[in-house]
Parts: structure tokens; sequence; C-alpha cells
């Protein structure tokens, strides 16, 4: 597991401050790791029009609660002339606008320079690149896009994927990017196996551990909407499942999305997961007398693929969807809420602590 | 029960019950370095520094440890 550094603020990230659009499900490469099996085949992207309404909507939400919208894909910059109308939008809306990119528009860095000079209301970057990357895109063009964030000043850290920190490819990846990169810049993310990675990587090289892991969610702060409209709590392992559960929120398609928000506000299992964890609901399901269903073996300190374990099985969603509706349960989770995240809106909604 | 303010803790405006604040009282939260992989948590407050780009690098690993955390 990636340890942390630095801890630099006494903030965490509020929930739905931050946005995510999953712009299109195109990409130049189809990687062995993508969960959202990404490709140059894929057609799926954006409406712009319909991605503007949605941007409207969420400049208005709570008088600006949302302020910032990080455009993430497939490959936001596949389709540039989709990635300026809608980023333009957003930031005239007056949200800060982030993308998620391979890079491999970056052919040069002069040619970097230009393509960035053609997207104004980019606030940050963020570059992915890693072993399952690096078969299609030389490290060079990741090289070129950092170098060109650097020089339009536009923040940027590079994304790194792994199955395996101690991968010997993986950390020669992580030094190769040092010499043009701040350490700092470099973020690790574990992929989990689904998607295309379960089909592609199977056991991998994971690290194993029996027992369940502790950490509290890292994600569910910043809920993701996709091109069919679908709200989804976070971009982690999730976004692969198919059927209802807690995390889905709703759909833009079908209602407004102050609508699904407010509702998410008081969301007993989503904000338990964000407080303590999906542990703190493995163990609920074990004392339901459902032991049997949950897995043994989780990747090491990782909680996003035991929330995908949970979240992926229907008798333990029906479970957890009578939990939701448990008034004692949804009064912990505003608690734990405010104890732990310092969030009192979903105490306030729900009339506590007067 | 009856909800006790817990303004001796000097960072709580609402009250919050006894009983619950001994069950939180053991349940540590966890923060781990797992980053996922796409969106990046970015404090808009930040952006919006003149100096931004130096001060977002170290944003980048923005993880707060509130109450109660360990942190791994």
């Amino acid at each position: 597991m990636e340890s942390v550094s630095r801890m630099t603020g006494s903030r965490e990230p509020p929930f739905a401050q931050n946005f995510g659009l999953m712009m299109t499900y195109r990409c130049q490469v189809a990687c062995p790791h993508c969960i959202v099996k990404a490709g140059p085949n894929r057609k799926e992207e954006v409406a712009v029009e319909e991605a503007c309404n949605w941007i409207d909507q969420m400049a208005a939400y709570r008088g600006g609660l949302i302020r910032v919208l990080a455009l993430t894909g497939g490959e936001p910059f596949f389709n540039l002339s989709n990635l300026r109308a809608v980023g333009g939008h957003a930031k005239a809306c007056g949200l800060a606008v982030t993308a998620v990119t391979n890079g491999y528009w970056a052919g040069s860095y002069d040619e970097a320079l230009g393509i960035l000079a053609g997207l104004p209301f980019l606030d940050s970057v963020a570059i992915s690149t890693d072993v399952y990357h690096q078969a299609a895109i030389p490290l060079a063009r990741v090289r070129n896009a950092a170098t060109a964030c650097a020089t339009a000043g536009i923040p940027f850290a590079v994304s790194v994927c792994t199955e395996n920190v101690a991968d010997p490819d993986y950390l020669a990846i992580v030094q190769a990017l040092h010499e043009f990169c701040e350490a700092d810049r470099v973020l690790t993310a574990i992929v989990a196996p689904v998607g295309r990675a379960r089909e592609q990587l199977g056991a991998g090289r994971y690290v194993m551990v029996d027992g369940l892991p502790a950490p509290a969610c890292p994600g569910g702060h910043a809920p993701v909407i996709f091109p069919d409209g679908r709200v989804i709590a976070c971009i982690g392992p999730v976004i692969d499942i198919a059927g209802p559960n807690p995390l889905a929120l709703g759909n833009l398609r079908d209602q407004p999305l102050a609508e699904i928000i407010e509702r998410a506000q008081t969301n007993p299992v989503l904000h338990m997961l964000r407080a303590l964890g999906p542990r703190k609901l493995a163990l609920r399901v074990r004392e339901a007398g459902l032991a049997h269903e949950l897995r043994q073996r989780f990747i090491e300190e990782e909680p996003c693929y035991l929330c995908y374990s949970l979240m992926s099985n229907p008798r333990i969603v029906a479970f957890l969807d009578d939990l939701g509706r448990d008034d004692e349960f949804a009064r912990l989770s505003a608690y734990a809420r405010y104890y732990y995240l310092h969030e009192p809106e979903m105490m306030e909604l729900l009339g506590l602590g007067k | 029960m009856a909800e006790e303010p817990v303004s001796s803790q000097g960072t709580f405006a609402y009250r919050i019950p006894q009983e619950v604040l001994d069950l939180f009282a053991d349940d540590f939260r966890v923060v781990s370095g797992v980053h996922l992989h796409g969106l990046i948590w970015i404090d808009p407050d930040v952006l919006m520094q003149p100096e931004a780009s130096k001060a977002l690098a170290e944003q980048f690993d923005f993880i707060a440890v509130p109450k109660g955390t360990i942190h791994t």
C-alpha cells in the first residue's frame, strides 16, 4: 500500500463539492486493467447539450455547493470538440475544471502546448501512465504532457495504477517519472480486479490477505455522471456494477440532479462507508448471518474491492437496502458523518442534534 | 437517552448522544493512502490562490486526519 508522505490539510473532501463526468468510453487504447472497458471500438460519449444541462444543474445546486468538475473517461481528449464545449461551459458556470488523460496527444512538447492553449478552462490535469498504458503510449508523451502543463501553469499530477506496489515494473515507472516530475505529483492507485481487469489480469499480482480491510472509503465524496445519465457515488470499482445498489444514486434522465443529491445527503450506507469504511458494513452483514456471502480474502489495505464485493452481491444489497431503511442505522450514520467528517447536513436533514 | 453537548471537545456545534460517543470512542477511522484512479480530490479554495500550481502540488497529497483517525 502506498503510504501518504504528508498531511497538508485539516479538511476531509466534502460531500458533493467535486463531481465527475464520464465524457466518453472511447480511448485510443484498450488497457487490460481498465474497469470501464474503454477502447477505440466503444461509441458511447456524452451528448454536449445534455451534459451542459447537467452542468447548469450542478452550478445551481444549493447556491454553488458543487465547485469542481472532473472530466474523465475513456479518454476525454479523444473528442477535443466535446471537451472544449463541455469544459468551457463548466468554466462559464463558475466551476473549476479538471481532466484525466493518458497523454497520447502530447506527441511533442510543442504539440502538447498547442493542445493545452486550446483548453484554457483547465484548472488541473491528471495524466495516467503505468505498465498497462505504456504498452501503447510511451513515457515520452507523458513527459511532454507534464512539461507542457508546467509551462502553461496548469497544475498536474501523474496517476499510476498497479496490482502490487512491490512490482519491479511499477517501481521502474515511478523512478522514471521522478526524473521529470516531483515525487508529490505521482499518485498510485491499486487497480481493482473488475471490468476488463477481471477478465485479463485475473488473480494478478495482488497481495491478498485474510480479514477485512479497515480503511474508510476514499472516493464516496465525489459522485460521477455517466453518458447515459446514471449518477454513481464514486469513480471506484462499483461503477462496473450494472444492478441496483446503494451507491447507484439515480439517473439524470429521470430526475433532476438536486433531487438525486438531496436524497444522497441522507443515504446511510454511503455516509457510513465514507465515515468508517466498508468493513463496518461487512461486520453488519456478518452479524445478520450472511457471513457465507462474504469473500474471505481481500486486497491488502484496499477498501474499494471489499465495497465492490458488497455492492455486487444481490443478497447483500438486499440486506443493505433494509439496513438503509433502519432509523437507528440512519441516525448512527448521520452522527458518524458529523463526528468523523465534520459534515452536519445529514443530522440537520434528519432533525438530530438539536 | 438525553443527548449531551460535546462542546468541551471544542469542535462540535451539535449535540451527539453520549451512547453514540461511547460507540465512536473505540471506532477509529482508518485513512489509507489509496487513491482512486481518475478523480483527484482538489480543494477549490486552493485553486483560487494566486500560486495555485505550487499549492496544488501539496493538495494532491491532501488527506486530512480528523478526530478518531488512524493513518496507515
